[in-house]
């Protein structure tokens, strides 16, 4: 029965023009969304890789110069300070970069409010920890995000299905066809469930196919991380077709209709973001960041001040770093003193930063439990998932370059406390910053079944409503 | 018309001749009775015409045969079998031309056809489609054009090819002739009578008392939702006819 109806109802999609002015439209949201997407990826790829040649070069030179000293081409007296350890801890950062996944381009997610290159000195850098803690935020921009692909499926897609759907059945009772119709041998329900089964398989392959051209245009390599993309977005258009069908059924006026999946719309995509997110905020304030810059930045300047003594201290704790030939004063006994005070000011900063961490980790917690009451939220959390644009993603990142920068002064430190000076092979022996995007725990097999459980419980509640209803009020109002 | 294949098996006492049976049938919207305790029968060949003012309880009675709304009270019978418990089965038996029949305007008037009687589970090649097409009288040019250019009395033409291709034993017909020139009411009639021929119970309503002396073969009055007169059109002669009616109207 159903090829009957894909057969006449397809033959009017085509007549009317529906099915071809949707594809038109979608497909150039979806060029559009995609040429946006790709193009904020290869800016934050030209930045990255700006970051990275620019630490290669000054390698090379430092390098160049050290290779000079080590074959007396060069004077110790002038530039024998080009090998000392804390000049190029300090001088030549290793670069952390956070490449961009290969589908960065789908969801600008938190991309714009995060960096995606940090440096690993060998001094405390205060951003590297405060670098995830961001309370800037552009409220349109929270609200609507860019205009990428996230935006045209979250937000627009739905639009479209329900302009596709919202009068189906009224359309044909206001018409006048839906009385002949009722006349043969089937049931109001099945009739409109077919009719509505029909136009989201046109809508899936018009969204697939204007994904893929869109994909194919952007030049966007294949993966199978395509594959949960289409699977998300293809429950995202069932649960919107299922909320027309729970309209429709009620039997009510094309205009009625058209209120009631405005309605809808407005509540699960704009209202009930917008109120998880004030929410959020209500319920789990974040301490203002520049509190906690000024807090980090006092406790810094107090441990700085006790340098030497804490130097002394530090000693006890770590025996291991004396230095071997006492013989010799060690050339870097002032900054010696100035990188154990750094531990002290870890140590003072560690509250603020918790409470920091904590606050924000629990507003994460409350956001990411409250998606599940709207599929436009769940969809948004998915595809910053998929894009690798989340707020863990970013969180992961700054971690990993936290986690880096000890691994960087780890292989100074005892370096200098043995008063060692930097040699031409050892930069090859540098440790090296790597992001991997596996380290955040994917969230998609929640986010899909959560989806499909929408899409399910709706198309139930359009059965029992048609039960409820029955035929009379659909016929006779 | 091809036999009739009629399920009679379940109906026990049920006079193969009833097509349509109309038991104390009532509805009630609230306080308002818009069909009191109703009781008629339309046989095999018989063309019942049901007559009477707007808001008598015509329309209502083609709902409850259709299975639209529910009956407060009483049934109605199609074959023997009540539409509400068998509500399928016994639109399988029936055609329905509404008082403006509305056809997919995007779709020719063989896609209608095609569509409707598809739906009814009949499948038909191109070439019968067209025969029943003819046979319900529209012309060949007009098969294939779309639905959006025909006129009323052509869409009613359908609306018979319908009937004919669901190989209907019962048809309801909603006022078919208002709204058409005395030609098209003419043919529509001419088309009763033959359907009548082949053994069609037909339950019409409608205000024109001529057609219904013409065409039909019983005529009940109905004022205010009961049924006040049941006559053979055959008794009867025109001008009796209309004093009948006028007497109950006033």
């Amino acid at each position: 029965m159903f090829f009957h109806y894909v057969k006449y109802e397809g033959l009017q999609l085509i007549r009317n023009r529906w099915a071809v002015v949707l594809l038109i439209v979608f497909v150039v949201l979806c060029l559009f969304a995609v040429s946006n997407g790709t193009g904020k990826v290869t800016l934050r790829k030209a930045e990255t890789e700006t970051a990275v040649n620019t630490m290669r070069e000054a390698d090379e030179v430092h390098k160049a110069k050290i290779d000079s000293l080590e074959k007396g081409l060069l004077s110790l007296e002038d530039d024998g300070w080009r090998r000392r350890l804390n000049y190029i801890g300090n001088r030549a950062p290793r670069v952390a970069v956070m490449p961009p996944a290969s589908l960065a381009f789908l969801a600008t997610g938190q991309s714009d409010l995060y960096p995606h290159t940090m440096k690993a000195y060998l001094y405390v850098n205060i951003e590297t920890y405060a670098a995830s803690f961001t309370e800037l935020s552009n409220p349109v921009q929270l609200m609507f995000g860019s205009f990428d692909l996230a935006f045209v499926l979250i937000y627009l897609l739905p639009l479209l299905v329900l302009a596709f759907s919202y009068n189906l059945l009224s359309e044909e009772k206001e018409q006048g066809l839906l009385r002949l119709t009722l006349a043969q041998p089937v049931s109001l329900y099945g009739w409109l469930f077919n009719k509505m089964l029909l136009r989201f398989f046109l809508m899936t392959a018009i969204v697939w196919g204007s994904l893929i051209v869109a994909l194919l245009v952007a030049g966007v390599s294949w993966s199978f991380g395509i594959l949960p993309l289409l699977g998300l977005v293809t429950l995202y258009i069932f649960f919107w077709f299922a909320v027309a069908l729970i309209v429709n059924v009620f039997g009510k006026t094309s205009g009625t209709n058209a209120v009631a999946v405005i309605s809808v719309w407005t509540v699960l995509v704009l209202l009930l973001p917008a109120v998880i997110s004030q929410l959020a905020n209500n319920l789990y304030p974040v301490p203002s960041r520049v509190n906690m810059i000024h807090e980090m930045r006092t406790a810094k300047a107090e441990a700085e001040k006790e340098a030497n003594k804490i130097l002394a201290s530090y000693y006890r704790d770590h025996p291991e770093l004396a230095q071997q030939d006492t013989t010799v004063k060690n050339q870097y006994q002032f900054y010696l003193g100035y990188f154990a005070s750094q531990d002290v000011v870890k140590k003072s900063v560690a509250p603020v930063l918790e409470e920091y961490r904590e606050k924000s980790e629990a507003q994460k917690q409350f956001v990411e439990s409250f998606r599940f009451v709207s599929p436009a939220l769940l969809l948004q959390h998915a595809l910053n998932d998929i894009a690798g644009t989340s707020s863990r993603h970013y969180e992961a990142y700054k971690n990993r370059v936290i986690a880096f920068t000890e691994e960087w002064r780890a292989w100074f430190l005892p370096r200098m406390f043995n008063n060692e000076l930097m040699s031409s092979s050892d930069f090859e022996k540098l440790p090296s910053f790597e992001y991997n995007y596996d380290e955040v725990a994917s969230s998609f097999a929640a986010d899909f079944v959560a989806l499909l459980v929408f899409a399910v419980l709706l198309t139930g509640i359009s059965v029992w409503v048609y039960r409820k209803e029955g035929l009379e009020p659909v016929l006779t109002s | 018309m091809a036999d009739l294949k009629l399920k009679t098996d379940v109906i026990p006492n049920h006079n193969l001749n009833d097509m349509l049976e109309a038991k104390q049938l009532t509805k009630k919207y609230n306080d308002a009775t818009a069909l009191d305790a109703v009781s008629f029968t339309v046989n095999k060949g018989d063309i019942f015409c049901l007559l009477g003012a707007n808001g008598a309880g015509k329309t209502t009675t083609i709902n409850l045969f259709l299975n639209f709304i529910q009956p407060t009270g009483g049934e109605a019978l199609i074959n023997g079998l009540s539409v509400t418990a068998h509500s399928l089965e016994t639109k399988k038996l029936l055609s329905y031309i509404p008082e403006n029949l509305i056809l997919y305007p995007n779709l020719t008037g063989l896609e209608n056809l095609e569509y409707f009687s598809g739906l009814a589970g009949k499948k038909y090649s191109k070439d019968e489609c067209k025969k029943f097409l003819t046979e319900a009288g529209l012309q060949e040019e007009a098969h294939s054009r779309k639905a959006s250019h025909y006129s009323k009395g052509m869409r009613q033409k359908v609306g018979i090819a319908i009937a004919l291709a669901k190989n209907a034993a019962v048809l309801l017909l909603d006022e078919p002739t208002s709204g058409l020139d005395p030609k098209a009411s003419n043919e529509f009639s001419e088309l009763l009578t033959k359907l009548s021929a082949l053994g069609v119970a037909t339950l019409m309503a409608t205000h024109d008392l001529f057609r219904a002396k013409e065409t039909g073969t019983h005529i009940g009055i109905m004022k205010e939702g009961r049924l006040l007169e049941l006559l053979t059109t055959s008794h009867v002669n025109h001008t009796d006819l209309e004093k009948l009616y006028l007497k109950h109207m006033n």
